[in-house]
């Protein structure tokens, strides 16, 4: 092991050690500063019902966090949150958010700055384990990795005055890096930089639909170009308290301009509704689809391409801070000429919070 | 990049552009608009406190409510519609007591606007100025259900509460706009009358259980879920207990026969629950035990039947005296 990494390790394991002694600390103290601790862990297991499977056929603990929160001041909040995963068999530990905010100092204004999950999209703004499926559809795997992107830089959104929501969101960040990394990266022509137009109707049937119009770029330092063009659509049906009905959703599509070389042109989207057998069982099926618009042969034509997955879920849910589920994933990947590719798994899920918790954004 | 900056403002553009034609901006709407900008606008979580402060604070005041009243104010999203009405808000005033804390605080920092956030002049937690019932002691933690650490939020049932709670009201008003706090000190002295005048007639209509309650020597009543303690206490009605074993878990078909049979052996004539609570189980309890239930709405409806505090506690109260009544009827005529 590298000695850089391994002095990575040590001081973030020694942070960890740090932080969960404080945590426990402040929950036998009420010291006032009103500091809010929370802790959650995601196990996840994918197994081989077939012989068709690439399933590891093992159960993980994909990620630990402890996520601590305050006002800082009469301006400012704070939010710390270091998480530990696996990856390729080792354990790492680290930061996943240190942000300062507020939304007291610039009317109708929240801002961040510091390392955050860019507000993209859906998925990306949300934690792994807060969402309603087990594994990332293939265009967030693909576009923003298997957890989402996170990066270090300042977040802006605005609400616009209107007789209806209307939030603008833009953000820039270092841009060294995208998407899961261990390294510092380069630093890029143009850093991350990206928008989010988000707006909400109210539907019959006490339901409502949040969407938002999104866009992301990028240049590297070897001046290849990135551009990311997405709508996402979260609808709600609530009724007595439960959560009756959820149809989630994100189509994105991705342009690639190297400095030299072919351009590449991709698109994905993916479909997850959910209905609510009772308060505590739900059962969803994702729908999930990817493409490669751009992909070519050696004489220059279209190759037709696609991968697909559904995902038949069903979810025990029996409060906010626990989960059980249980998914069939069946994929398939198909491309002219070229025999498909199959692959089946059984997946399964446990999370867990203790400690305080954060309310959620619709 | 500046095709770029063109594709990102095409998209502001175009979705502005849709959401102002679908919103229907006309100049009557605008003109509303500027007629409450005038006003010190108020919004709050629950439809009660809405009135509350719609009484306290008089023709200076419009009060919204983010929820319409059927929801059950445990379970609520933090829905953008919210966010937008709390910046446009000048007091915030929520029940408190944790009730709202799965989405309230999101919709508070998403609003950007400094004076509602807690600590700020128009930031208001009516439960404040209640005193508090059902606060646990001891050790607590979530393996005994969606306990309220602070103690039974559920005091907008109570008259005296609500007229209670609406001191913190009076007081977010005066700190956003002192020059009347003559006027709103004045209005919540007349919205305490009221109150007492609705608590008396409610009182006189409750009668008839308390009789049945006396001549019984126990509990006559019990709740689907500890959202009745105020208005039980209030009215001088004592309850069993709860269906629910923890609050806000669903009974289990154990605890249902569980606590069908105790409820049966001591006498409990009958179940009330809140609208949304799960007919189901309520059904269950009821077949096991033989004692009847009734679910009746715990929120003002302001768009709906009981759109009046008044016609949700009159409300109550016939329900409870028909349940509790009915059975004295169908005794005497069986004697």
């Amino acid at each position: 092991m590298p000695v850089g990494r391994f002095f990575k390790r040590l001081v973030f394991g020694a942070l960890a050690s740090f932080w969960a002694i404080m945590w426990t600390q402040n929950l036998l103290a009420d010291d006032g500063s009103g500091l809010k601790t929370s802790a959650s862990v995601d196990i996840v297991g994918a197994f081989a019902p077939t012989e068709k499977s690439s399933a590891t056929d093992r159960l993980d603990v994909r990620e630990a966090e402890i996520i601590l929160y305050a006002p800082i001041d009469n301006i400012f909040d704070g939010q710390l949150s270091i998480a530990a995963h696996r990856e390729d068999g080792a354990a790492f530990v680290e930061i996943h958010e240190a942000v300062i905010s507020s939304s007291r100092l610039i009317p109708r204004s929240r801002f961040r700055i510091g390392q955050f999950f860019l507000g993209v999209g859906r998925l990306n703004r949300f934690h792994r384990h807060e969402w309603p499926f087990i594994f990332a559809p293939k265009v967030q795997m693909e576009f923003f990795g298997a957890e989402g992107v996170l990066d270090t830089g300042a977040e802006y959104s605005f609400l616009a005055p209107f007789p209806f929501f209307l939030e603008f969101t833009t953000g820039v960040t270092n841009g060294w890096t995208f998407g899961h990394s261990h390294s510092q990266g380069e630093k890029p022509r143009m850093p991350t930089h990206y928008g989010r137009v988000a707006t909400y109707f109210g539907l019959p049937g006490e339901g409502g639909v949040q969407t938002g119009f999104n866009y992301l770029g990028r240049t590297t330092a070897q001046g290849d170009e990135m551009t990311l063009l997405g709508i996402d659509a979260t609808a709600k049906w609530r009724n007595a308290g439960v959560l009756n009905l959820l149809l989630q959703s994100e189509i994105w599509h991705r342009t690639k301009k190297p400095a030299s070389g072919e351009e590449e042109r991709t698109i994905g989207a993916y479909l997850f509704p959910q209905y609510a057998l009772t308060s505590e069982w739900q059962a969803g099926v994702l729908f999930d689809f990817f493409t490669i618009l751009s992909l070519k042969d050696i004489t220059g034509s279209n190759v037709a391409n696609s991968e697909n997955r559904i995902v038949p879920t069903i979810t025990y849910r029996p409060s906010e801070f626990s989960s059980l589920r249980l998914a069939y994933d069946w994929s398939v990947a198909k491309q002219a000429n070229q025999q498909d590719r199959e692959n089946q798994e059984l997946q399964m899920q446990a999370t867990f919070m203790i400690g305080a918790h954060p309310a959620h954004d619709f | 990049m500046i095709s770029r900056i063109a594709v990102l403002l095409t998209l502001i553009l175009s979705s502005g552009t849709c959401r102002f034609v679908s919103a229907g901006f006309s100049d009557s709407a605008a003109a509303s608009d500027s007629k409450d900008n005038a006003k010190i606008r108020v919004v709050t979580s629950l439809p009660d406190l809405a009135w509350a402060a719609r009484e306290v604070g008089g023709e200076r005041v419009s009060a919204k409510s983010l929820l319409r009243g059927s929801e059950n104010p445990h379970f609520v999203d933090a829905i953008p519609e919210f966010t937008r009405l709390a910046a446009e808000a000048d007091v915030v005033c929520i029940a408190g007591l944790d009730l709202e804390v799965g989405y309230m605080p999101p919709v508070l920092a998403r609003s950007g606007k400094a004076q509602i956030q807690p600590g700020g002049l128009g930031y208001c937690e009516a439960g404040k100025g209640v005193t508090v019932l059902d606060r646990p002691t001891g050790a607590i933690d979530r393996s005994l259900g969606d306990v309220h650490p602070s103690g039974n939020p559920h005091f907008y049932l109570g008259p005296k509460a609500l007229a209670s709670s609406a001191k913190e009201i009076a007081a977010a008003l005066v700190r956003v706009d002192p020059q009347q706090a003559g006027e709103y000190q004045k209005r919540l002295a007349a919205f305490v009358v009221k109150i007492d005048a609705l608590h008396q007639e409610v009182t006189v209509m409750l009668q008839p259980v308390r009789n049945a309650q006396s001549i019984a020597g126990h509990p006559i009543l019990m709740e689907y879920h500890k959202e009745f303690a105020y208005f039980f206490e209030e009215y001088g009605l004592k309850s069993f207990g709860s269906v629910e074993a923890k609050p806000g878990v669903p009974p289990s078909a154990g605890r249902l026969a569980e606590i069908a049979a105790a409820a049966k052996g001591a006498g409990v004539r009958a179940v009330i629950a809140a609208d949304y609570s799960p007919i189901r189980s309520l059904d269950r309890f009821t077949q096991l035990s033989g004692i009847r239930s009734a679910v009746v709405p715990t929120l003002i409806r302001p768009d709906g039947k009981f759109s009046s505090y008044e016609d949700v506690q009159r409300h109550i109260a016939s329900t409870l005296v028909d349940l509790i009544g009915s059975q004295d009827t169908g005794a005497k005529q069986q004697k």
